[in-house]
Formats: structure tokens, sequence, C-alpha cells
């Protein structure tokens, strides 16, 4: 072992001693890469500098970087054929639907959400529905209630929204308002219609009444016994009869889906539904 | 004896991994992976499809959490970071952002494998136009692993063996013409290796057995003056 890897596991251990933040879930060399990119972009000097000024309690360090730690990827319409069968197959399901409920967990700074919520809008069932939005990560969160993104975000956006195969008439300038020079957000029915707030999946109660839930590149990080655990106790209590679950790529959960009265849409993409 | 193979690869390397694993005879052979940087768009079937065209051992696609098997290449898509656990046995994936611009990173797969699976771990470094690699070859060669770089001569992309080369100066350098025979010998060789070792330890434990034998032989002794 090297002495950045060395100092690393210090760097994690007074983290969790000092905020009880227990990273084991993750595999050290990520961790260290996340540490890596945090010296860098805090322009500090080494990993001892980092190390030194925890011990010495610099609290607003110490919150960055676990928010550094817990980041995760995200993008607008990432993996766009979820979206499209999220369009296509399932919100035609909830036409008419009172109070449809959508939760996305593990939102980081709220793309999937807003993704979502912009899908729904253009089949117009947004005024009666809410979107949920939750995360460990309090600084995604910020981010994400804001609704505030920069401008390099909207190619983003418009790419993965043009990807789609949505009504010729669908248009995307509707649902955006980017008269700001440098940032764009979402026009207000959308905005109104997303809720954010931390939430820890691992020890937080589930919600109720939910019709689809967007568990996307979390559950992943698991062993399969706690991925097992969180889908009894968060995620299928939180779910109404016939709902869908959405998961990440990596993250089938076909072996399990007569345990757990999941039934799986297509091959190769993990959105089932929930026929309890 | 090589338990695992993780192969490194950039923009050229499919040719180069193709040619390295295309003989006939390589149908038995340690799992090996194969991290190419890839845009997260892009389906990695068809990268395996193709693979499956010119090998004779198995090719998958990793999956998170899948146990390596032995006579399969593994190819993985670009959408997550692949690392291995378990002692180097079972799969990882992680979803964040490329390192260095690379996704998966292959300074994170040889990373994740520093551990006491780092000696019995071959680990080669191909043709690429970054520094990816570089890192954790260094860090795999310092724990013991056979860490070999293609040889920036005749590489399509030679910055990502050129960096490796300046990061691991005392790694193996492949030859120029990279065959298919090379991993076959090199695996053969390593066969024979171990079979002597096994050969050796054999006769030592029989010699120990001996020994054994003749510490016990009062007992046998006992055993005589019972009957």
């Amino acid at each position: 072992m090297d002495k950045d890897e060395l100092l690393c596991e210090l760097i994690l251990h007074v983290i969790k001693r000092q905020c009880q933040h227990d990273f084991t879930l993750y595999a050290l060399p990520v961790l260290q890469k996340r540490i890596q990119r945090f010296i860098e972009t805090q322009g500090l000097a080494s990993h001892e500098t980092l190390l030194l000024a925890l011990i010495k309690g610099d609290k607003k360090l110490e919150y960055d970087l676990v928010q550094a730690l817990t980041v995760h990827y995200t993008h607008f319409f990432r993996n766009k054929e979820y979206f499209q069968l999220f369009y296509s197959e399932i919100l035609p399901h909830f036409a008419h639907t009172a109070n449809f409920r959508l939760w996305s967990i593990g939102c980081s700074s709220g793309e999937e959400v807003y993704s979502y919520a912009m899908l729904i809008a253009l089949r117009n069932q947004l005024a009666e529905a809410a979107l949920i939005g939750t995360d460990l990560n309090a600084n995604q969160i910020d981010i994400a209630s804001a609704g505030v993104y920069p401008l390099n975000k909207l190619e983003e956006l418009e790419s993965g929204f043009k990807s789609l195969a949505l009504p010729a008439n669908s248009s995307l300038l509707s649902l955006i308002d980017s008269q700001q020079k440098s940032t764009f957000t979402f026009c207000e029915a959308i905005r109104q219609s997303c809720h954010f707030s931390t939430h820890d999946m691992t020890r937080d109660a589930s919600l109720g009444a939910v019709h689809v839930i967007s568990c996307r590149n979390t559950l992943m990080y698991f062993s399969e016994e706690k991925q097992q655990e969180v889908i009894n106790q968060l995620i299928l209590p939180s779910l109404v009869p016939g709902g869908y679950v959405i998961t990440g790529e990596a993250e089938n959960l076909e072996p399990w889906s007569d345990t757990f009265n999941l039934k799986r849409l297509h091959n190769g993409i993990n959105i089932y539904h929930y026929h309890a | 004896m090589y338990k695992r193979i993780l192969i490194g690869g950039s923009a050229g390397s499919f040719e180069q991994v193709s040619q390295l694993l295309s003989a006939e005879s390589l149908y038995h052979c340690p799992p090996i992976i194969f991290i190419m940087h890839l845009s997260e768009n892009y389906d990695a079937k068809n990268l395996c499809n193709a693979f499956q065209s010119l090998v004779h051992i198995k090719c998958k696609l990793v999956q998170n959490h899948d146990w390596i098997e032995s006579d399969t290449l593994y190819i993985a898509d670009g959408r997550y970071h692949v690392l291995l656990d378990n002692d180097g046995q079972r799969f990882r994936l992680y979803d964040d952002e490329p390192f260095h611009y690379a996704k998966p990173s292959i300074d994170l797969l040889f990373e994740s494998c520093c551990g006491s699976e780092a000696k019995s771990t071959l680990a080669i470094v191909l043709s690429g136009a970054n520094s990816d690699g570089s890192t954790g070859l260094k860090k795999l060669f310092d724990a013991g692993a056979h860490c070999c770089i293609a040889s920036p001569n005749n590489t399509p992309h030679s910055a990502m063996p050129t960096s490796a080369l300046h990061t691991v100066p005392n790694a193996e350098v492949l030859p120029d013409e990279v065959d298919s025979q090379w991993l076959v010998k090199l695996l053969a060789c390593d066969k024979r290796s171990t079979e002597h070792l096994h050969h050796t330890s054999k006769s030592k434990l029989s010699n120990s057995v001996h020994a054994s034998a003749s510490d016990i032989k009062p007992s046998n002794t006992l055993v005589g003056g019972h009957q």
C-alpha cells in the first residue's frame, strides 16, 4: 500500500469518526479516486493537507468531502430506451389516475426527475402528478430543488429529447424557460410538480401510494442480501398494486421476480410491473 | 499460476486483442477481462459478438456481482466502471463520471486487483490515446503481478503504452509483432512451471509423509504389540 492509499484510509476513518458517515459500502479504489479528484478541485496541496484540515475540525471541508464522496453520476434522459418505455407503455396506464406519484430514489441533482416530468407533461398528465426525488446528498438535493442548470446541460437535454420517438408536435420549448444567458430552468408547471428531499434508503421510511419507483444505479452498490432487504422493506411497501419499478442497467431483479411478484416488461430492460 | 488476465486498451486495441486471443489452441485459459474505453451509448453486445466470431473461448458481457469463470473473455460496456472484489473473483460495477476522461477506467480495474491476488494476475496495457492504465499497472507491478505493455513502436496509438512504460519501466514489453501464439506460449509455460511446482511440492509432501511415517513408528510397534 503506498502513502496516499494509507492516507485515504485515514481520511475515511476520520470522516467515519467525526460525522458517522461509513463508506465501507464502496470499493476503496473508487473512494481513492474520488478523494484525489476532491483534492484537485479544492486546490489542496496533498492528501496530508486534507487529513490535517479534517483533524483540526474544518467542518466546511468535511461537509464538502462527504458530498463529493456520495455524488452520483446522472444526466437528462440517460438510457433513452427506459424513458421511451416510460412514455409509451407506463404512462398510458395512469392516464386516468388521480394523484399519480413517481418516486426517484437516489435522484442526485434532479436531471432524472425533470426528464420524467417533461414526458408526463407531454402526455398532459402533469396537473395531478407529484414527482418526488430523494437522495442522501444534501448538496445535490439543493441543486435539484433549484432546478437551474447551466446551458451546456441544455444541449444534453435537447439531444436526449430528440432521440425519443414522441408525437411530431412535441415541443421542448414549451417545457423549459431559457430566458437567462447562462442557465435554463423548467416551466412553472413542471417545477411545481417536482419535490426534493434528503433520504437515506438504507435507514429512512418508505413512502405511500407511489405508482412508479425509479431506483437506478443505487441498488448496485449493495450486496444481494441488502438489495433484497431494500426491495422488501422500502420499495414494495411504497408501491401501489399494479405499480412499476425501474432499476439501472446493472440491476437485474429478474432472479427475484417470483419472490417479489415483479414481472419484467421487456428482455434486457430493467422495468418491472408489480402485480401484488 | 495465472488466475486472471486483465487487458486494458483504448483506440486501436480491438485489433490487438483479436490478434492476441485468436489462436485456435487458446480454448482453455484463466478468465480474461478486457476493458476498452467506449461511449456510453455504444451497445457493447456488438463488441462481444464481434469477439465471439474471432476467438475460440466464450465471450460474455460483464455483469454486476457475476463470479468470473475460466475459458471466458469478458467485455465491459462503457456505462460503468468495472472492479473485481472477493479477492479478484467477482465483478463489481460502479456508476461514476469518467476518471481522467476514461470510462470504464483501466486504472480502477487494475487497482481493484492489488491485494494478495495480484501475484496470480497477468495485466496487459495496449494501444490508446491517453494515459489510463499507467497508475494501476504500477500498483499491480508493485504488488507482484506480471505486467506487460504493447510495444509503442508498433501500436496504432502509442500514448497509452508509452505512458505505462514511463510509469512502469520494468514491465515486460511485448514483441513488435504480437502473434496469436504469444499468450498460448506464455500460458503453456506458466502451466509447466506450475506443474513443476506441484511436482516439487508433491515430492516434498511425499518426503514429509515418509518422515511422518518414521516418526510414528513407535505407535505402529505399539499396534503391532497389540496384535
